[in-house]
């Protein structure tokens, strides 16, 4: 039976008198893929960053591998964050960075492989995720679905057992969009690793969802497996979820 | 009310910022250790801050010198003493002018750039990403950028003074009437008066670079470290790096000379 590698027991955050998060309370167990959806300012950014130890929680327990997040020092949440990948919104690629460098960088900061083993690692993840032909471009002259794909590679470039996405699929067309999902459960299937995935699109949480979770003002309204929740009698998960898949 | 809110949040603003900025410091002071992972990084931020500063820091020293040896010397030519003129372009420019125009440039050029870089990479989540990495922002970003201007600033000062010094010579030697190898002999006398190796007029004014250098970089990241709220946020970061670097090098440039010149005497 598989373990539980990130618990989250009512978690509360708020930031001045904006309540964001009011009492979040989840399990992934290990190797499954947990999508979150909800509207803006529902706290689902938020609880990734509470995740990977970006924002401490105000109250509530937030654990991952067992190990406390919000009590780590500076010390212990990097090596955590050595097991976590991260794909952000924007793809926050180092814009002075070639691709190749970007996903490169993770490996030349923390390990200590020579450049020949950086290289070979790093084209791996490259043909993964087809962006062969890009290597050598600025993030300023690459398309969004490339640098989202560059922005996974660079994720997977140090083997997480975990990887955080946050609204992988925003600003794309349906084709990339497609494509990415595509990635993402590939990625889960090879890799077995476990996700957190944050998104607005239905067909992205039912492609790489093992569980799906709604948000409403800062608390779960809904979560099960996406027959389960597709079904649901919910006015907000019908919204969400409910009619043709995009 | 507000009028005490604002001011009271602006004085909480601006010690919040006094002590991230001295954090950074110390925070750089403790990764210095790791330079030697980050020559190439801090190569390229010596050929921005030093390299491609030369030629504006090369057209203001000169010009800097020639006012103030035309000021200068036009006013004692009336007491006939402007043969002094070396002698008082060299200590000017070594002691204050030098370090003080020098740091003014690259605060206005190098310290804006490092707080708009950072802080666009801030905005962007850059920074952010770094840390998910389990990189530090500040062995990877700030410290080949504190050790870059830390030694430029001083090598550019020197070159600041010597370019200065010579402007002053060619108004000297144009405009008063004194020999150009006069006027070099009586500036080279003035510094080496005390007999000492380096002389002290010298040795301050490269200090004084030294601490502006290191004051511009930590501010310029500091600033740009704390930038929020997209392209505004940004202009407002590289507003406040400028604005408290020149307060910070008239300020620390007034404590170096009183305790160099004042409390360890002259």
């Amino acid at each position: 039976m598989s373990k539980p590698f990130i618990v989250l027991e009512n978690v509360y955050k708020a930031f001045g008198a904006k309540k964001i998060l009011q009492g979040i309370s989840f399990q992934v167990q290990e190797g499954q893929s947990y999508v979150i959806m909800g509207g803006s300012g529902t706290g689902k950014s938020v609880t990734l960053k509470t995740i990977i130890g970006m924002l401490k929680p105000d109250s509530g327990s937030v654990r991952v591998e067992g190990q406390e997040v919000p009590a780590l020092d500076r010390q212990g949440l990097m090596r955590l964050r050595r097991d976590m990948g991260y794909l952000f919104q924007d793809g926050a690629l180092i814009n002075w960075m070639t691709v190749f460098d970007n996903i490169a960088l993770p490996l030349r900061e923390n390990s200590k492989l020579t450049e020949a083993e950086i290289r070979d690692k790093v084209m791996d993840v490259i043909r993964l995720v087809e962006l062969e032909h890009a290597v050598d471009l600025l993030p300023d002259s690459i398309s969004g679905g490339m640098i989202k794909r560059a922005s996974l590679a660079r994720a997977l470039i140090n083997d997480p057992k975990i990887i955080l996405y946050d609204e992988p699929n925003a600003g794309l067309d349906p084709i990339m969009s497609e494509t990415i999902n595509r990635l993402i459960k590939d990625v889960q299937d090879r890799f077995g690793v476990t996700s957190v995935v944050v998104t607005h699109k239905r067909a992205c949480a039912f492609t790489v969802g093992d569980i799906i979770a709604i948000f409403d003002q800062g608390k779960i309204l809904a979560e099960g497996p996406p027959g389960e929740m597709r079904n649901s009698e919910l006015p907000l998960v019908r919204r969400f979820l409910g009619g043709v898949v995009d | 009310m507000g009028v005490i809110n604002d001011a009271g949040k602006l004085v909480l603003d601006s010690c919040q910022g006094a002590g991230y900025s001295l954090t950074l410091l110390f925070r750089t002071i403790a990764a210095l250790p790791h330079l030697p992972f980050k020559v190439r990084f801090t190569l390229d931020q010596m050929f921005a801050a030093g390299i491609k500063t030369i030629p504006v820091t090369l057209v203001v020293a000169v010009f800097a010198g020639m006012i103030l040896s035309l000021q200068t010397g036009l006013e004692l030519q009336k007491y006939g003493q402007h043969t002094l003129i070396g002698n008082i372009v060299a200590i000017s420019m070594c002691r204050e002018m030098g370090p003080f125009i020098t740091a003014l440039i690259l605060a206005a050029t190098v310290g804006s750039a490092m707080a708009a870089e950072l802080g666009t990479m801030n905005v962007s989540e850059e920074i952010m990403a770094l840390e998910v990495m389990s990189i530090d922002p500040i062995r990877f970003l700030v410290l080949p950028r504190v050790v870059a201007l830390t030694l430029m600033c001083p090598i550019l000062t020197i070159l600041t003074d010597l370019v200065g010094i010579a402007g002053g010579g060619i108004v000297a030697t144009t405009q008063l009437g004194i020999s150009f190898p006069y006027y070099l002999n009586s500036a080279r006398e003035s510094l080496t008066s005390l007999g000492q190796g380096l002389p002290k007029d010298v040795y301050v004014g490269i200090f004084k670079a030294w601490i502006f250098g290191i004051t511009i970089s930590v501010i310029g990241c500091s600033c740009g470290l704390r930038a929020r709220g997209g392209a505004i946020g940004v202009g407002n970061a590289v507003r406040q790096a400028v604005k408290t670097a020149f307060l910070l090098i008239i300020i620390l440039g007034y404590i170096v000379t009183w305790i160099f010149y004042r409390l360890l005497g002259s």
